[in-house]
């Protein structure tokens, strides 16, 4: 079912099971799980199907801490959200990444790889991709490519299946729009969650439309799917009687903003010709289209992130592109390989980074002082990056000219070790869109604001979807983890409210 | 790395050498170069053609060391009575497979050093080093 918020009678309240604030990757899948139970679904959208400026401008907001890309451009407002331009990279976090690791301070998801293991396979489907297999060998063959034949010590070749990407909002919209129990409601800005103060329930959440309706909306439970910034928004704007904003009691709301610091780490020169590096510098399509395409790229193995306790970090071999590199600053160590190693370079990459960042408490969104037009404050972006992050990609790269320069791969410049009035420029740590970690998960209230399923600490009945409960980020692009994560709160939600 | 001009990598551990000393392996040291290696200098430069690409990244680690002498860094790559030795009685294609394999032990020891921003086997260095400080 759809219904236009804009065109219900004033004052008009809508009722159901369970509402779901966001119509992204996440309050999409959540919706689609639901589908066909006998629990009645309301799927509230602040936008519409398309695009629609006046919408797209309440996603401003300020930053004001590490550079970052303008607020209002790193999210979208319509239906399907965020996936209306995703790239489609996909790939679930590693094992070790839902550890604690002793050497990453506020480490340790209070689930594991396998208890998500069974929503991944469900989230590759919802994403259009292959098997839930990343075993490179396994698509090595499939895409009739090879893999790098070198023992690189510490790095590994690890495998991205590339949706097509799947638009959630154009590809799911029929089925949703055509189902008896699901309501897709349109044009309905969340702008308050009323808590009862008695029994620790959200009674109603206030919502809004741009020709100045309100409507009220009434759910045995509520799951906010607004994505890592509005998530927190909401939950510290709705402060009438938790006065430091819902599930704040700790002041966790906001805190642990994460994205993968995305840089170039330098230049690789080597001798592997063409033919061997191709599923490494470009994505190749599969002939079956599940997935769509497969790439390849570097990533530090578990056991060299436990040895030098390093963080997440994967290496994509990028045509050079992005930054000043030139074919001429590589002829000393050309000459090198040719005159020592017998090797002629054939080939010059840039090392394209994308890693993982230290939880930093201090990296958060808060509320601005500045409104949008129903009066809600904007979001405030203070993106903080430790050095500890830092020093992890230059210790990364360290590593992979080692490696690179044993197995007589070619040899490595590194931005971080050139000259000190260069090295200013470095790091030059760039966001990927990827919103997390500011509703972290947790067993403890005091460490987290979810607990393992998902359901803000202390509230009875409102939940969190999307990358805004990741505890750790890995170095893998998120969208497939938000998808399975959804479909595991479906599960649960199912359990509870059947 | 506060001194890049003046540093070897030791797999994510930066050692800083400020005395201006030769740095061999991560350790810093001043020694008396024995007179055979000016010999062994020049037998390493006969182990292939004058690579004139090379001079960029080897005047770019002179600077860096202090400017040492050819028969310095040829000590610093041969160490030793024995090495010595070999490296005056090796042919050519010994000579280049053995800077081959002393690369490949510092790179798996990760003993590298940084030539303006290029992370490099010390031994590469050292031999770019020659090359130009031959010129």
């Amino acid at each position: 079912m759809l219904k236009d918020a804009s065109e219900l009678p004033l004052q008009s309240s809508e009722e159901a099971d369970v509402c779901i604030l966001g119509g992204g990757a996440a309050g999409i899948t959540l919706a689609r799980q639901l589908n066909a139970t006998k629990l009645r679904v309301l799927l509230v959208e602040s936008g519409s199907f398309d695009p629609e400026p006046e919408t797209q401008a309440l996603a401003s907001g300020d930053v004001v801490g590490h550079q970052y890309w303008a607020l209002h451009t790193s999210r979208l407002r319509y239906f399907g959200g965020t996936t209306n331009h995703w790239t489609g990279w996909c790939r679930p976090l590693d094992p070790l990444d839902f550890e604690q690791r002793a050497w990453v301070e506020h480490s340790g998801w209070p689930i594991s790889y396998s208890d998500l293991e069974p929503y991944y396979r469900a989230a590759q489907e919802v994403c259009e991709l292959g098997p839930l297999d990343y075993a490179p060998n396994t698509w090595a063959k499939s895409i009739k490519q090879p893999l790098l034949d070198r023992d690189l010590n510490g790095f590994r070749s690890v495998t991205w299946q590339f949706s097509p990407p799947t638009r959630f909002g154009a590809r799911y919209r029929k089925e949703l729009v055509d189902s008896d129990n699901v309501t897709i409601l349109l044009r309905a800005n969340a702008v308050y969650l009323k808590l009862n103060g008695t029994t620790s329930r959200i009674d109603a959440v206030r919502a809004k439309t741009l020709n100045n309706n309100e409507i009220v909306l009434k759910a045995r439970a509520y799951v906010l799917a607004l994505g890592g910034l509005d998530n927190p928004r909401l939950l510290l704007a709705s402060s009438d009687v938790a006065h430091a904003g819902l599930g704040n009691e700790n002041d966790m709301v906001g805190r642990f903003f994460s994205d993968h610091p995305h840089t170039v780490l330098g230049a690789l020169i080597t001798d592997e010709p063409k033919e061997v590096t191709r599923a490494y510098g470009d994505l190749v399509n599969t002939e079956d289209k599940r997935p769509a395409a497969v790439r390849f790229t570097l990533a530090l193995t578990e056991e060299m992130q436990r040895d030098r306790k390093l963080l997440g970090c994967c290496i994509n071999l990028e045509p050079p592109q992005r930054t000043a590199f030139r074919a001429s600053d590589a002829r000393g160590v050309k000459s090198l390989m040719e005159q020592l190693d017998k090797r002629w370079a054939r080939q010059t990459f840039e090392l394209f980074a994308r890693a993982e960042q230290a939880p930093t408490h201090d990296s958060r969104v808060y509320l601005s002082w500045r409104r949008d037009p129903f009066g809600l404050p904007r979001v405030a972006l203070d993106w903080s990056i430790d050095e500890k992050t830092v020093a992890s990609l230059k210790g990364s790269v360290e590593l992979l000219a080692a490696a690179v320069g044993r197995a007589g791969l070619g040899r490595v410049y590194s931005y971080a070790h050139r000259e000190e009035k260069l090295k200013q420029a470095w790091p030059e740590l760039w966001g990927g869109h990827h919103h997390m970690g500011t509703t972290r998960m947790s067993h403890d209230p005091r460490h987290g604001v979810v607990d393992p399923d998902c359901r803000v600490h202390g509230v009875d009945n409102l939940y969190c979807a999307g990358s805004s409960v990741f505890t750790t980020t890995g170095y893998a692009n998120p969208t497939l983890t938000i998808v399975a994560l959804a479909a595991r709160l479906a599960e649960h939600l199912k359990g509870r409210l059947a | 790395m506060n001194q890049p001009r003046r540093t070897i990598l030791k797999l994510g551990l930066a050692v800083s050498v400020s005395t201006g000393a030769a740095a061999i392996g991560g350790v810093a040291c001043r020694a008396k170069v024995h007179p055979d290696y000016v010999r062994v200098a020049q037998r390493l430069l006969s182990i292939t053609p004058f690579p004139v690409q090379l001079l960029d990244l080897g005047q770019a680690y002179l600077r860096a060391q202090g400017s040492p002498s050819p028969a310095a860094l040829a000590q610093q790559i041969f160490p030793g009575e024995a090495a010595r030795q070999q490296a005056l009685s090796a042919s050519p294609v010994e000579l280049r497979q053995k800077l081959r394999s002393l690369a490949c032990q510092q790179y798996e020891a990760g003993a590298l050093a940084n030539v303006g921003g290029w992370l490099i086997a010390n031994v590469e260095a050292r031999f770019a080093a020659i090359v130009a400080a031959s010129e």
